[in-house]
């Protein structure tokens, strides 16, 4: 036994003992402890453990201890309430922010745990409470959503909040200052919060970049309302020292924030509006030239710097206009009374600065475009080389710009159809043809959203334009709500169940809604008395949303029979009595599931047509009420037109609308009856629906964004890496090699192939101003990349070298080819032909010469590991779901299998007897993989994502890189000034 | 609550600052006091230090308890306490926060998988030992607290600490040979208590 009395003894005798060698030992010990054999065996049991020692304790605590708190303080999978952990995803000034799913809304949540030591006074806490709710409540877009304040079973408070996928401003401070207009931009969304907050009385105080969280899209949202509450300084006697400590102690320790405080806020508890105002000068300061404008060694230093009587120089760069620092100048003025009074006014003069530098440019802010590169700020967020991009300029919602209209000369109009089918083929449309950047017309209009759940599936404004009815969608189940524009107050009116609705109609003195919905697949349409009572049920066959007559005595509205493939443009008395078939569609062709919209006199029922004449295109057609007669509007071929509605003054139409296969769908004005069209909207969102009340649209806003992540999938594949993100629908990714992935996104406003590193370094691009580029597939050796482009007005297959985009070779001359496959042999590239309704397989060699048909019928072909069969899609027209296999060498069909045939994917060989494809399994698509010989499906992946845009297996099948996307639908209003 | 009164008392930082005071007297509770308030910095200061470690693989042990105490206590506290003092509580409340942490994690998953209040991942930190655990280690820590309390001092100093040899003999004000043998041996011990036949949880 080791004891106070013998350990002195104990140690001198190991202290000798260990500086022996081992064969002394034995000896010495024997000297040294005598007969006590206890002490002996005590030492040499001390000399025993000292032998193996030598890394026992030898590395620091510190080094696991992180490790080990970071894993565990909330580990993934733990359940807070209703809440379930996912990972953490910060840490901020106040507590650690952990992404979480709310179990019962089935949403994406921010959970913020409040650090112990703010919220140690109950009063503190409850004066933060309130006033983050009474924040939260103000339901504006630019204000972050705080969905509950808790408390978990250990005491520790937390936030449940929006989850914002998005980077600080800190984080984009952080790779240096932003150009004046972006830096406008934020300024002005964040003023907009503000001031919707200072309307209630409420003032943030803490108004500095760690707050404010900038989106992909541009957008801003102001976070932690309330929070400063925790934190407050209470009010101090009004001496200098003793202010300054008081700070000091707080603040400078704690927070890290005086650098953004006010002087009066250094001064004393009560601030007012003005404070903020103070704190967004900063902001606004720092970000144009990338340090705050009193910024010192230590926080003393500033604090002085602020309080001091004369405020320093502003010291800017030469770019900055003089207006925009004398804004600031007024925003910093340390006397509030001298400073801007209201922040209405701060962000009136902000915009007005905005205006005038769009005016010096005359150019679209909000759309990229070849001839306007520069004023397009593409940047990038990672310095990892991460494809994150922000359009600086996207305003959306408070203050957008629906400029730079891009007018198609040639557009005499008409009228085509879209059917849910063919969204997303790849399919030859309109060639670009912007007339004039330069247009005069330009419309000026502000966008403003009505919901920000991120869940609106369709929408109707009254004709008053007091009201917004919109179907909401979660968890498989949709409801509809009624909105009040004025008060934003919205209520429940059609409880949440298992239908799709397709439209809503107001009539016209807004006592009655109208709508359509799929029960079971099947159109139904009601009526709702806005005054109460349960729904009417009118009439069922509609597949669409109804249009009323001028007189609302009637309604159209299209009939599509899912077994004939046969639609009809249908007219019915407004109980739905009786009907009229005004036109017909088959074999085909179709109208437009998305509805026909009645012109204002009465005379004329619109409705978007497709066919299959001189290739496909959609376009709009007139019948005539009267006689049925049917007359093209203009021969623009559209590649989808959504819903259409005409202006009151039957000056024209609003669609929404693609003009070609890679652009989102967007809102475009249709003159009439010249039938000219401008594009209203330019950004990368799609607006999908129109309605109008007078000047005012109201459309559903889909904003995708996407991550490229590569995940192990021998492994767990609910932790991938992301080594990429961005905006838009991004179109296809490949491996080159075991380490390498291609693959295309919008860059620039086209869609272009770039290669980086599955680990996410060394992103290049390869393809750059040549339109779009998309669909890579690549060569087993590394060497090649085949893809789809336009890049000469055909959409055809090319070929280049991956390493540095050279020897690029066109491939195909026949237009209408896409979905190009390399074979494993690398003598063959297969691709599918879409020009006529009848799609094929067809195969070209790599190094180039003749385009060979291999099978009528099918599209999407893959060839299989041992180069002799092809996986291929049917025809999605041929009304079969099934994958076919085919002969790689007759084309002949081999085998049928039964899969179901989601988004537009194609099927992928996993092995030489398994395929893998998508399905979407509990509400979300994933990837299955199937035994060709048993039949036996699997679930391989496990992701909670909205989309797979598209998928690949490395080489030896072990990794899979993913196009996820996210998917965010608001209903937005958008007015239009002129 | 008179709201014109400065309420020194209120805010967290003053009572870091007494806590922190009466933990260089050596007053136990304030220690376990001042804890929870540090917790969340020194959580958000691992992660900072955890990724520049993995991209950089040359941060000293020391600059995180440097920055630790930057951020918590400012620069001024550093003034305040003397060099010895702030290592000191540094490693105390590194120690406390490592065994709060792993006792709180150890009462969730009782009965349990055992590896996860284990640091058996971390191996090479307790040699051969992976079974070791955090825990286990701090019981016997205490029993050489007894035997021995300039040893487990300069065991607190280096192992949660992170000082070096020199480090500790400056904290300390010894000489490095006496902290080198000291330390040999009090590991020697630790190990031998680890490994006694029963001794684990």
């Amino acid at each position: 036994m080791i004891t106070h009395d013998n350990w002195q003894r104990i140690k001198e005798i190991f202290d000798s003992a260990q500086k022996l060698s081992a064969a002394e030992r034995p000896d010495f010990l024997d000297h040294a402890c005598g007969d006590d054999t206890s002490l002996r065996e005590e030492v040499e049991a001390l000399l025993t453990a000292d032998a193996s020692n030598e890394d026992f304790l030898n590395s620091p605590a510190y080094h696991f201890a992180a490790e080990i708190l970071v894993e565990t303080e909330f580990s993934a999978g733990q359940e807070i309430g209703r809440y379930t952990v996912l990972c953490p995803l910060g840490f901020g000034g106040m507590g650690q922010i952990y992404l979480a799913e709310d179990a019962k809304l089935k949403r994406k949540i921010a959970l913020k745990f409040i650090s112990q030591q703010f919220a140690t006074d109950p009063q503190r806490v409850q004066r933060f409470e309130q006033e983050a709710l009474a924040a939260s409540a103000l339901n504006h877009p630019n204000i972050c959503v705080i969905h509950e304040l808790g408390i978990t079973e250990t005491g520790r408070h937390f936030i449940a909040m929006e989850y914002i996928q998005g980077i600080t401003l800190r984080d984009q401070l952080s790779r240096g200052p932003l150009p004046t207009r972006q830096a406008l931009n934020i300024a002005i969304q964040v003023a907009t919060a503000l001031s919707s907050a200072h309307a209630s009385r409420i003032v943030h105080r803490d108004i500095k970049p760690e707050n404010l969280m900038v989106r992909p899209d541009g957008y801003v949202k102001v976070l932690d309302f309330g929070l400063a509450k925790l934190t407050e300084i209470l009010p101090v006697p009004e001496t200098p020292l003793q202010a300054s400590k008081n700070v000091t102690t707080e603040a400078g320790t704690l927070m890290g924030t005086v650098k953004y405080m006010s002087p009066e806020q250094l001064r004393e508890a009560k601030v007012d509006e003005r404070s903020d105002i103070w704190s967004l000068g900063v902001v606004l300061y720092e970000m144009l030239t990338g340090s705050t404008p009193f910024e010192a060694s230590t926080p003393n230093e500033t604090i002085a710097a602020i309080r001091a009587a004369q405020p320093p120089s502003l010291e800017f760069s030469d770019h900055i206009p003089g207006e925009l620092r004398h804004v600031i100048g007024r925003a910093l003025e340390k006397d509030r009374d001298r400073r801007y009074q209201t922040i209405s006014k701060f962000a009136a003069d902000l915009k007005e600065l905005q205006a005038k530098l769009q005016g010096q440019s005359t150019v679209d802010l909000t759309t990229v475009d070849p001839l306007s590169d520069d004023d397009q700020q593409t940047r990038r967020i990672e310095s990892s080389g991460i494809f994150t991009r922000i359009k600086s300029q996207a305003l959306y919602r408070t203050e957008f710009l629906l400029s730079g209209i891009r007018s198609h000369k040639k557009a005499a109009l008409f009228t085509g159809v879209s059917s849910v089918l063919v969204v997303l083929l790849f399919v030859p449309a309109a060639v670009r043809n912007f007339s004039s950047l330069f247009n005069s017309n330009t419309v000026q209009s502000k966008m403003t959203s009505v919901t920000n759940a991120g869940t609106s599936v369709c929408s109707a404004i009254s004709s008053d334009g007091k009201w917004v009815a919109h179907a909401e969608e979660r968890g498989g189940k949709q409801w509809l709500v009624l909105t009040d524009t004025a008060t934003a107050k919205s209520s429940e009116i059609i409880a949440a169940s298992e239908v799709q609705y397709l439209g809503i109609s107001f009539t016209r003195e807004s006592n009655y809604l109208y709508f359509t919905r799929l029960e079971n697949s099947r159109g139904m349409l009601y009526r709702l008395a806005l005054s109460g009572g349960p729904p009417v049920k009118i009439k069922d066959g509609v597949d669409s949303p109804i249009s009323f007559s001028p007189q609302q005595d009637q309604f159209a509205f299209v009939r599509h029979d899912k077994n004939t493939l046969f639609y009809s443009l249908v007219v019915s008395p407004i109980d739905g009595s009786s009907e009229q078939i005004l036109a017909t569609r088959q074999n085909g062709d179709a109208l437009s599931i998305y509805g026909p919209a009645w012109s204002p006199d009465g005379n004329l029922i619109v409705c978007p047509i497709r066919s299959w004449t001189n290739g496909f295109k959609v376009s709009l057609i007139a019948i005539d009420v009267n006689n049925g007669r049917e007359k093209l509007l203009s021969d623009q071929p559209w590649f989808t037109i959504l819903q259409i509605a005409w202006l009151d003054d039957m000056s024209g139409l609003i669609i929404s609308a693609r003009d070609q296969a890679t652009a989102p769908d967007r809102l475009w004005r249709i003159s009439y009856p010249d039938a000219v069209s401008q594009q209203l909207t330019s950004d990368l969102a799609d607006y999908r629906g129109v309605s109008i009340a007078g000047r005012d649209i109201v459309t559903v806003r889909n904003d995708w964004t996407w991550d490229l992540i590569v995940t192990d999938s021998t492994k767990d594949s609910a932790h991938p890496s992301t080594i990429a993100s961005g905006v838009g629908v991004p179109y296809g990714v490949t491996w080159a090699g075991s380490n390498r992935i291609v693959f295309s996104a919008m860059a620039q406003d086209t869609l272009n192939i770039a290669r980086i590193n599955s680990d996410g370094s060394d992103q290049v691009p390869l393809t750059v101003k040549s339109k779009d580029n998309y669909s890579p597939a690549t060569s087993s050796d590394g060497r090649f990349v085949v893809f789809t482009s336009n890049r000469t007005g055909t959409f055809d297959i090319w070929r280049m070298n991956i390493e540095d985009a050279s020897d690029l070779k066109q491939l195909t001359f026949s237009n209408g080819n896409f979905y190009p496959t390399i074979s494993p042999d690398n003598e063959w590239v297969a691709y599918d032909n879409q020009t006529s309704k009848q799609k094929s397989i067809w195969k070209v060699p790599l190094r180039g010469g003749k385009e060979t048909k291999v099978a009528d019928g099918y599209r999407m072909p893959a060839f299989s590991p041992d180069n002799q069969f092809i996986a291929a899609r049917y025809d999605l027209e041929s009304g079969t779901t099934d994958v076919a296999i085919l002969y790689a060498g007759s084309g002949e069909l081999w085998k049928k299998i039964p899969v179901p045939n989601f988004d537009w994917q194609r099927v992928q060989w996993l092995s030489q007897n398994t395929l893998s494809y998508i399905e979407k399994i509990n509400g979300f698509p994933n990837i299955v993989s199937y035994d060709i010989a048993s039949g036996e499906k699997k679930q391989l992946t496990y992701f909670n994502r909205n989309r797979i845009f598209s998928y690949a297996w490395s080489p030896d099948y072990k990794l899979l890189a993913c196009q996820l996307g996210t998917k965010t639908t608001n209903i937005v209003r958008i007015k239009n000034d002129k | 609550m008179d709201p014109l009164t400065p309420q020194i008392g209120t805010g967290s930082s003053a009572n870091i600052t007494q806590l922190l005071a009466r933990v260089s007297r050596g007053d136990k509770t304030a220690l376990e006091e001042l804890t929870p308030l540090v917790y969340d910095e020194l959580h958000r200061l691992a992660v900072t230090y955890l990724r520049r470690e993995r991209r950089e693989h040359t941060l000293q042990p020391t600059a995180l308890v440097n920055e630790l105490y930057l951020k918590i206590f400012g620069q001024e506290r550093i003034n305040w306490c003397n060099r010895a003092q702030f290592f000191g509580v540094a490693a105390q409340l590194m120690r406390r926060i490592l065994v709060d942490h792993a006792r709180a994690h150890f009462t969730s998953k009782r009965g349990g998988n055992r590896l996860c209040v284990s640091l058996g991942k971390i191996a090479a930190t307790f040699g051969a030992q992976p079974d070791t655990d955090l825990l286990a280690l701090h019981e016997v820590l205490k029993r050489l607290e007894n035997l021995d309390p300039t040893q487990a001092r300069i065991v607190v100093l280096r192992f949660f600490g992170g000082l070096t040899i020199e480090e500790t003999a400056e904290v300390m004000d010894i000489s490095h040979a006496t902290v080198e043998r000291e330390w040999r041996i009090a590991k020697a011990y630790l190990k031998r208590e680890l490994t006694r036949p029963g001794n684990s949880l």
